[in-house]
């Protein structure tokens, strides 16, 4: 296994939360505004200038381009759903983001294939203070909520599913035949609370809160 | 606060569906309630969390933008390549790489049919049929009798005594507005292997229970698998892929056993 805190050492404090927002944003925080909003424009900007440079460090780390396309993409939907908090702020440039969490997503990738601790090269010239852990945190906080939401019965994560996906409790229920929009809410309340209990009941979950 | 009126609150205000003095009550209390700003911000951790990929309209322009640049630069790749064509001009490498590509797709149509060959219907079932049922929601503890019964009998499916479980289950099934009775009894009729038992009560869950659709659609495939009725299955495993309901988990589980039946 690799070693956790030297990858956290080496990565870079890039987002504030709502405890220190007199920190200014960065002038390419619009890259968060552009992905948020699907803006194409700001997509194929983002993808002309860094794109190659995930590339370059997964080819050069036994990697494929598939493997690089993988993580690129995954990389981008960790900084889409950090976006999607209103107390995030990106302080650093755009690339001091993207590339700490491409490098994490990658070589956790390799440390499930190899036996034997990895590491990679960092790419000079553009480190400052490393500090990614709130990131990693939320990642493994967010694999544990998919490992509790699958313990769940069928129709309670059909239930879920669809309130994830904004349906309103009418439509919910008539899709699911409930009683009415009450019975929904109330179900959905019930199967929440399963949710919940199971992922505080978890050792796992209050090492990797904030 | 009372937990459910707290949910409530919470998603309300997470949908922005606070307004006014709702609003503005719910956001001073957050200001010096710790457990509720804490409790808030769990409810938004896991929605977040739970977005698909597939949701996510960035991607697709991503895909988009990733697929022009691979097509321009496997393009520019042949033009600049020395000796283009020669494959074109020499009739044995032409016939050499013909038949390469027809072997491989020989292979992709048909190889895994071979390696599924020795695999009986009842293995492929028994190896993708997935966890035990569970019960769809949580049954209360206070001794009320149609609970009880329910949560002992899928107690016994869970430990695999599907005779026992189906004699507790038969008790309750008219007794329960939702259909956790009867997809038990369905299931352990499936692994009694009284499979028109099975059929028909899958089926009439599939009939009138549209919220357990997918649930009863799912089972009732492995019940046609069992009888040998590929087909059947086959139809059963798209309706349930093309459902509007399914869960990813349950789409993904019936794709790969279609697959594994092609």
């Amino acid at each position: 296994m690799y070693d956790k805190n030297l990858q956290l050492a080496i990565i870079f404090m890039c987002t504030n939360t709502i405890s220190n927002m007199d920190k200014k944003a960065h002038e390419e925080s619009y890259y968060i505004k552009g992905l948020l909003e699907n803006d194409r424009k700001i997509c194929q900007e983002i993808y002309d200038k860094y794109y190659a440079k995930i590339q370059s460090m997964v080819i050069s780390n036994s990697g494929s381009k598939e493997a690089a396309k993988d993580v690129f993409q995954d990389a981008l939907i960790i900084i889409y759903k950090k976006g999607l908090k209103p107390e995030f702020i990106l302080t650093c440039p755009f690339y001091n983001f993207l590339y700490p969490i491409s490098k994490h997503i990658w070589l956790k990738k390799l440390n499930k294939k190899s036996r034997s601790e990895v590491t990679i090269e960092d790419d000079g010239g553009f480190i400052d203070e490393a500090n990614i852990e709130d990131v990693i945190h939320e990642t493994e906080r967010h694999a544990l909520y998919r490992e509790k939401f699958a313990l769940l019965g069928d129709k309670c994560r059909a239930l879920m599913s669809l309130v994830f996906e904004k349906k309103k409790m009418r439509e919910i229920a008539e899709i699911l035949e409930y009683n009415n929009e009450k019975t929904t809410k109330q179900q959905h309340y019930k199967c929440k609370q399963r949710l919940i209990k199971l992922v505080r009941e978890d050792s796992r979950f209050n090492e990797i809160t904030d | 606060m009372k937990e459910e009126l707290k949910y409530e609150l919470i998603e309300s205000y997470l949908n922005g569906d606070l307004k006014g003095e709702a609003l503005s009550d719910f956001e001073r209390e957050l200001q010096t309630d710790s457990g509720l700003k804490a409790e808030v911000e769990l409810h938004r951790d896991i929605e977040i969390a739970m977005i698909n990929k597939k949701d996510i309209p960035f991607i697709q322009t991503m895909n988009d933008i990733h697929q022009k640049a691979a097509t321009t630069t496997s393009q520019q790749e042949v033009t600049k390549m020395p000796g283009t064509g020669k494959i074109a001009k020499r009739p044995i490498l032409r016939y050499i790489a013909i038949a390469a590509v027809a072997a491989a797709l020989l292979l992709a149509i048909f190889g895994r049919q071979f390696l599924m060959q020795d695999i009986s219907p009842m293995q492929l079932s028994e190896n993708t049929i997935g966890t035990t049922l569970t019960l769809s929601t949580a049954r209360s503890d206070d001794g009320a009798t149609v609970d009880q019964l329910l949560k002992e009998g899928y107690d016994k499916l869970d430990k695999g005594q599907y005779a026992e479980a189906l004699a507790l289950l038969e008790q309750v099934k008219t007794d329960t507005p939702d259909a956790d009775a009867a997809l038990g009894t369905g299931y352990a009729n499936l692994y009694l292997a009284q499979y028109d038992k099975a059929v028909s009560i899958f089926q009439n869950i599939s009939n009138n229970k549209p919220g357990v659709k997918d649930i009863a659609d799912w089972y009732l495939a492995h019940t046609y698998l069992r009888q040998g009725k590929k087909e059947d299955c086959k139809i059963l495993l798209q309706e349930i892929i093309s459902s509007k309901t399914v869960t990813p988990k349950r789409e993904n589980q019936a794709r790969e056993l279609l697959d594994a039946i092609r």
